[in-house]
C-alpha cells in the first residue's frame, strides 16, 4: 500500500451526466412504471422505458467522453 | 441437419481460434491471460460483450420473463444497463491498477496492493469459489441446449466434446482466441434473437401496423418483488465489474481510454433484448403453456422459423456457453497456478495453466453429470459471494489505508451475512441478501477508518 499516491479527482459534472442520469431513470423512476397496466404493442410500459434508456445511456456516456 | 449446422459453426469457431493463434507472434502467459494488454476498444467491446451475454441471455432471460413476469425483466435489464455507466467510471481505474501491479489475475492485484502473499492466496480461493459455479452453469446450459437439439441420448459425450472445444480455445490463444470466437458468437446470437423476435412480431401483429391496447399478459409485480428487483439492480449494477468473473476482461485493454470507449457503446448491444421480449410475449399470448420455461425461446424459434435458422440460433447459444466456459476455466487455472500453487508452475507456467484448465473441465463435467441441483444452489450462493470483492476494489481504487486483515474480515462478514440470509430464507423487507451483505462488508472495512479519523 503506497500512502503517497493520490486518487484521481472525479469530474462531478461528468459523473452526474454519465452515471447520475441513467441511475435516476433506472432505479427511482422505473419501479413506479412497473405498477401501471399500460402497454405498448402488448409490452409493459416499464420494459419499454428500459428499452428507451439503452440508446440514451450510450448517449449520456458519449457526451461524457466528449467532455473528457 | 440441425446437429450438422451446429457442428459446422463450432468448426468455424475453432478456425477463428486458429486465426488468433496465427496472428500472435508468440504465446506467452500474458498472451493467454490478458492478450498482452493490447486489445483496442473495438476488440475489447467484442470480448466483453461476448463474455457478458452468455447462454443466459438466450435461455434465462426469456425463461425468467415467462415464468416470473415484469419484475424479472426489469431486474435483468436494469442491472446490466446500470453496470455500463459504473464500468465507464471504474473500469479505467481497474485497468490502471492491474497495469501498475503487473497483475494478470484479480488476486494478484489484491496481494500486491496489500503487500501480502497470504492475502493473495486467500482471495484466490474466494474468487475460485465464486467462479466454479459460474463455469458449471455453462455446462448445465450447454446440456439443456444439446437436449433441445435432439441429442439427449448422449449428453455425456456431447458435454465431453464441449470440454475439448473449450480447452482448444484456451490452448490455441487464450483471451485473444476468445475475442475472435466472440465475434462469431455475437453475430450468431444477434442474428438469432433478432430473427426470432421479428418472426414473433410478424406472427403477433400480422404486419398490419395497426395495434390496439393489449392487456398485460406478463405477471404483474407485487411491492416486495419490486423492492427485491431495485435492491438487486443496485447491488449487481454497482458490483458487476468488481466480480472475479468479469474484472479480468478489463485487464486485456490497450489503455484506460480503450476501456472507456468500449463502455460507451456497451448499452447499444442490449438493443437485442426487445426482440427477446417480443418472442416471450408471443409465447405467453399465443402458445400453450410450457412445462419447462427454460426452453421458451427455442420453442418460439421452432414454431416460427425454418429448421436451418433454428440451428443457427442453437449454434449461437452453444458458442456462448463454450466461450464463457473457456474464459472461466482459464481464469480459475491462472489463479491456481499463479497465486495458490506457484511452485508447481515454476519453469512451465503455460503448461501448468493448460493442465489447470483440463483439471477444472473434468471436475466440472463430473459434477454436471452427478449433482446439477446442488450446483444451481451453488450458483445462487456464488452470486452473493462474487460481488463482496467490491469492497476490496473500493480500497484499492481509493487507496484508503485499510489493512489486509480488516479488508478480508469485511469480505468474510459480507459473504457470511448474505449466505446466512439466503439459507435461512429470512426476508428483510424483500431486500436482496447480497446487498445487505455488501453493506455489512463495507461497514466492517470502512467504519474502523472513520473511527480512527475521528480519534485522530
Amino acid at each position: 500500500m503506497n500512502p503517497d499516491r493520490q486518487p484521481d479527482r472525479p469530474d462531478w459534472r461528468r459523473v452526474a451526466l454519465g452515471l447520475g442520469v441513467p441511475f435516476m431513470a433506472i432505479v427511482p423512476v422505473a419501479p413506479f412504471l412497473g405498477f401501471l397496466s399500460w402497454t405498448i404493442m402488448g409490452i409493459p410500459v416499464i420494459l419499454v422505458w428500459m428499452f428507451v434508456w439503452f440508446p440514451l445511456t450510450s448517449l449520456c456516456l458519449w457526451l461524457c467522453e466528449q467532455r473528457s | 441437419m440441425m446437429a450438422a449446422i451446429v457442428a459446422c459453426v463450432v468448426l468455424l469457431s475453432l478456425g477463428a481460434a486458429c486465426l488468433a493463434r496465427s496472428r500472435s507472434q508468440h504465446l506467452s502467459v500474458e498472451t493467454l491471460l490478458v492478450a498482452d494488454r493490447a486489445l483496442p476498444a473495438p476488440m475489447l467491446f467484442i470480448l466483453t460483450v461476448g463474455e457478458i451475454y452468455s447462454i443466459g441471455s438466450i435461455v434465462a432471460f426469456p425463461a425468467g420473463l415467462y415464468a416470473h413476469g415484469i419484475s424479472y425483466g426489469y431486474w435483468f435489464l436494469g442491472y446490466l444497463l446500470l453496470a455500463f455507466p459504473v464500468g465507464y467510471f471504474v473500469g479505467p481505474a481497474i485497468w490502471e491498477r492491474a497495469r501498475r501491479y503487473d497483475a494478470c489475475t484479480v488476486p494478484e492485484v489484491f496481494g500486491r496492493h496489500f503487500g501480502s502473499r497470504i492475502f493473495e492466496r486467500l482471495t484466490a480461493w474466494g474468487c475460485i469459489a465464486a467462479l466454479v459455479p459460474w463455469g458449471q452453469f455453462q455446462f448445465i446450459g450447454l446440456r439443456a441446449t444439446l437436449g433441445m437439439m435432439g441429442l439427449p441420448g448422449a449428453p455425456a459425450a456431447g458435454l465431453a466434446g464441449c470440454a475439448v472445444i473449450a480447452f482448444a480455445y484456451v490452448a490455441l490463444g487464450g483471451m485473444r482466441a476468445s475475442t475472435y470466437v466472440a465475434f462469431l458468437k455475437d453475430s450468431l446470437m444477434l442474428f438469432g434473437i433478432a430473427a426470432v423476435g421479428v418472426a414473433a412480431i410478424c406472427a403477433q401483429y400480422g404486419g398490419t401496423g395497426v395495434h390496439v391496447a393489449h392487456p398485460v399478459v406478463f405477471r404483474q409485480p407485487a411491492v416486495t418483488d419490486m423492492v427485491f428487483a431495485v435492491s438487486t439492480i443496485v447491488y449487481q449494477g454497482v458490483g458487476f465489474y468488481f466480480q472475479p468473473s468479469v474484472t479480468p476482461y478489463l485487464f486485456t485493454a490497450r489503455s484506460a481510454q480503450a476501456v472507456r470507449k468500449a463502455m460507451v457503446f456497451m448499452p447499444l448491444y442490449m438493443l437485442m433484448y426487445p426482440f427477446a421480449v417480443f418472442a416471450t410475449y408471443f409465447a405467453v399470448r399465443s402458445l400453450p403453456p410450457l412445462h419447462n420455461a427454460n426452453g421458451v425461446f427455442f420453442h418460439v424459434a421452432n414454431v416460427l422459423l425454418p429448421p436451418w435458422v433454428v440451428a443457427l440460433v442453437m449454434a449461437g447459444a452453444v458458442l456462448a456457453g463454450l466461450l464463457v466456459l473457456a474464459a472461466t476455466s482459464l481464469n480459475i487455472a491462472a489463479m491456481m497456478t499463479r497465486s495458490i500453487m506457484p511452485r508447481l508452475a515454476h519453469g512451465h507456467p503455460r503448461r501448468a495453466i493448460n493442465l489447470g484448465v483440463i483439471l477444472f473441465l473434468m471436475l466440472a463435467l463430473v459434477a454436471t453429470a452427478h449433482a446439477p441441483a446442488i450446483m444451481l444452489t451453488a450458483l445462487n450462493i456464488s452470486g452473493y459471494v462474487g460481488i463482496q470483492f467490491a469492497s476490496l476494489w473500493f480500497v484499492v481504487l481509493l487507496d484508503w489505508p485499510v489493512s489486509a486483515r480488516v479488508a478480508g474480515a469485511g469480505v468474510v462478514c459480507g459473504a457470511a451475512t448474505a449466505i446466512a440470509l439466503f439459507a435461512s430464507g429470512l426476508s428483510v423487507g424483500g431486500i436482496n441478501p447480497g446487498f445487505i451483505g455488501l453493506l455489512v462488508n463495507c461497514a466492517v472495512v470502512f467504519c474502523p477508518l472513520w473511527r480512527g479519523r475521528r480519534v485522530a
